[in-house]
């Protein structure tokens, strides 16, 4: 792997393997629409420093257990990570032409 | 207020810019930099919608995102405990867009539009962004709403209410289950491109037998009653951050996926036909439960996401009668998100109330750049090329040269948001003719040969031509070739007899209207209406009159892998790279014969890479 934070995710994957899953086949279920309650679809967005970035993922995994551990690297590697006008100032480059980015 | 909205960073960057909540402005970034399918930050797009409105970055009220960072984090850390051992290729592919980018994108944002601490920064969910793209600008007070794309966070359908300014979503299906992940496979599978091989897919449809249909089904689906399901993960890749299939999918289908740009074989044809069915039978249930579960009382149903530009499923949409009323957002996929956040943020955010218009409030899709009779001609005269100032008679003179079997290019008023070019980015032909559509596939756009051609058609005429007497002013709805119409020929003997060879297959003379008349008779109609399209209508009006036909041929005004000219330049040179006959900008004809000899240093085809 290209560098130490990304290994460091590979091995949190590898040891968690399996304990987030997709929607399996269910032959007895009527449905694989998930249901979804009246929810608050837009919102303000911005962090400056990792205690601010921190902040918001424990509104986003507080009370999960893998994600929790995680959080901490999540959030350093994105601090770490911010690169100012980079992608600017680089070549544009095509999408991948037989995968799909999401 | 100012809203400026955003796509960027997935597919098919976009800037849109509201004034309150009328549409000012919207264009993909592609247009500018000619990256197909460009998706970086929208630079271009952004400073062209200020420059619209003539004002500055300063101006702007608030700026939203389509997507939602934390939710897209959420997805690809899940997306590795998914794939546990096997996320190599996840964490390394998206690692840098993620970290350096995506939730980073408030900073991006200043780093283009200048630090403004009044300015609001907003994300928007991304099947939100689309919804709001389908429904806020549609004629309807109240609309059920369906979304259908590859993935956004982790919603790959929606299905939502909209009332007046307030959208809620009702239910969803979640990646790796996806419509449009599915199709994009089969796509990456029969040899065509992920990111534009779609409309190429659909179109090799008609040319197969749906005989894989029962494999599919059995195989890879699970597929309930309402029309949602799930995929059978084994034969796919595409979670694992690779490929769209692997090798069991190659072993399910008797051999390897087809090389790109090789033979096209029948299996192909009889897959996309297979694929093509069964992605019908899904929308149509959905939409079906859709109106019985959130639907009584309303008749009125929008569209939006990447699927919805299935024209062919939009058309049995249309058809069934589900609903009495559909509207699509013409840029469905991810650059009409941007107009979608804006729009949601306006009625939403800012609390703005809608005032619903009878037609529709898109302005025919005609929302990027145009150009001034004056800077045409001063860009003509600086480049000493030969024209001809026509006025009011260009409208005349156009249909004449199509009746006399010319091609021509055609540039005027606004540039066009979406993928479809309706009249003013368009090169357009006699539909009559017998050799137009391989003239056009193999001399102008320089394309595959089996591809399809659509009709531009007077709206008062459509039912004349098409079994179809609505609207389709966006180029989003297939319908057949009236019986009538039709000229009788086997396409299963033809193939057989030409052993698959498509281009003899088109060669056959199918209807009164062949160029656009595909070989299942079907078409893709663009009604055109003086009222949205006052210029091309006039355009149709005169050819009617001349020849008695209000049908001619629509086609994108580029060649293959460019993206659609946006500029003066662009037009130019494409009229003169290929056989085009005539240039048309504004009142302005140019005659190809008659401009100073063509010289390029390079060869131009090596400057797009084939989509």
């Amino acid at each position: 792997m290209e560098n130490r934070e990304m290994k460091m995710f590979y091995d949190w994957g590898n040891c968690h393997e399996g304990e987030y899953k997709y929607i399996k086949e269910d032959k007895d279920s009527n449905s694989y629409f998930i249901n979804r309650e009246k929810d608050e679809y837009m919102m303000e967005y911005g962090f400056a420093t990792i205690i601010n970035f921190k902040t918001k993922l424990e509104c986003l995994w507080l009370g999960e257990e893998a994600m929790e551990e995680i959080m901490k690297l999540v959030a350093s590697t994105t601090i770490k990570n911010y690169k100012r006008n980079v992608m600017q100032k680089e070549k544009k480059d095509m999408l991948d032409e037989f995968i799909y980015i999401f | 207020m100012y809203i400026l909205g955003i796509s960027a960073l997935y597919h098919d960057a976009a800037a849109a810019l509201i004034k309150d909540d009328e549409i000012i402005a919207a264009a993909q970034e592609e247009r500018f930099t000619r990256i197909k399918h460009d998706w970086h930050m929208p630079e271009n797009a952004i400073n062209y919608c200020l420059s619209e409105a003539n004002i500055t970055s300063m101006d702007l009220d608030a700026v939203v995102f389509y997507d939602n960072p934390f939710k897209t984090l959420d997805r690809f850390m899940k997306n590795i405990l998914a794939a546990g051992k096997d996320s190599k290729d996840v964490i390394s592919r998206s690692f840098d867009t993620m970290f350096s980018d995506r939730l980073w994108i408030h900073k991006k944002v200043d780093e283009l539009l200048g630090i403004d601490p009044k300015r609001k920064f907003l994300v928007c969910e991304h099947h939100i962004s689309h919804a709001a793209s389908a429904f806020y600008p549609s004629p309807y007070e109240s609309a059920v709403i369906l979304t259908l794309d590859g993935v956004g966070e982790w919603a790959t359908t929606a299905i939502s209410v909209g009332n007046q300014e307030e959208i809620q979503i009702k239910e969803e299906m979640r990646f790796p289950h996806s419509l449009g992940l599915l199709y994009s496979a089969f796509t990456f599978f029969c040899g065509f491109k992920v990111n534009s091989g779609d409309y190429k897919f659909m179109g090799l449809a008609p040319y197969g037998e749906p005989v894989y249909e029962g494999l599919i089904r059995e195989k890879l689906l699970d597929i309930k009653e309402d029309g949602s399901f799930v995929m059978n993960l084994d034969y796919f890749d595409y979670q694992y951050g690779r490929t769209m299939t692997n090798a069991k999918m190659d072993e399910l289908f008797g051999g390897p996926r087809r090389e790109p740009e090789t033979e096209i074989t029948k299996r192909e044809m009889d897959i996309a036909a297979s694929v093509q069915k069964i992605v019908e039978d899904i929308i149509l249930r959905m939409v079906r439960h859709a109106k019985e579960s959130y639907g009584i009382g309303i008749d009125n149903l929008v569209l939006a996401g990447g699927v919805a530009l299935n024209c062919v499923a939009n058309g049995k949409i249309k058809k069934s009668g589900i609903f009495k009323n559909i509207w699509i957002q013409p840029a469905a996929g991810d650059a009409g998100g941007s107009l979608g956040c804006a729009l949601y943020a306006a009625y939403q955010y800012y609390g703005l109330k809608r005032n619903v218009e009878s037609a529709d409030s898109q302005k025919g899709s005609y929302l990027g750049p145009k150009y001034t009779h004056d800077e045409i001609k001063d860009f003509l005269d600086k480049n000493q090329y030969v024209y001809h100032e026509l006025g009011e008679d260009i409208y005349k003179r156009i249909a004449e040269e199509l009746a006399d079997e010319k091609v021509i290019g055609l540039f005027q008023g606004r540039m066009e948001f979406g993928p479809r070019a309706l009249g003013n980015r368009s090169i357009i032909a006699d539909a009559r003719s017998e050799t137009m559509q391989v003239k056009l596939n193999q001399k102008i756009k320089y394309r595959e040969s089996f591809r399809p051609f659509a009709p531009s058609v007077l709206r008062e005429d459509v039912s004349d031509y098409f079994d179809l007497d609505d609207d389709s002013p966006y180029m989003l709805l297939v319908a057949d070739v009236c019986k009538n119409r039709r000229i009788a020929y086997g396409l299963k003997e033809d193939l057989e007899k030409y052993e698959g060879n498509m281009l003899e297959i088109v060669k056959q003379k199918r209807s009164d209207i062949p160029a656009v008349t595909h070989v299942d008779y079907s078409a893709r109609i663009q009604t055109v209406s003086e009222e949205k399209n006052p210029y091309y209508y006039k355009v149709i009006k005169e050819f009617k009159k001349l020849t008695g036909c209000s049908v001619i041929v629509n086609t994108s005004f580029n060649v293959r892998g460019e993206p659609i000219v946006c500029r003066l330049q662009e037009a130019y040179d494409c009229f003169m790279r290929t056989d085009m006959d005539i240039l048309v900008l504004e009142d302005i004809m140019l005659i190809k014969e008659e401009q100073p000899e063509w010289h390029e240093t390079q060869d131009w085809r090596k400057q797009y890479v084939l989509d």
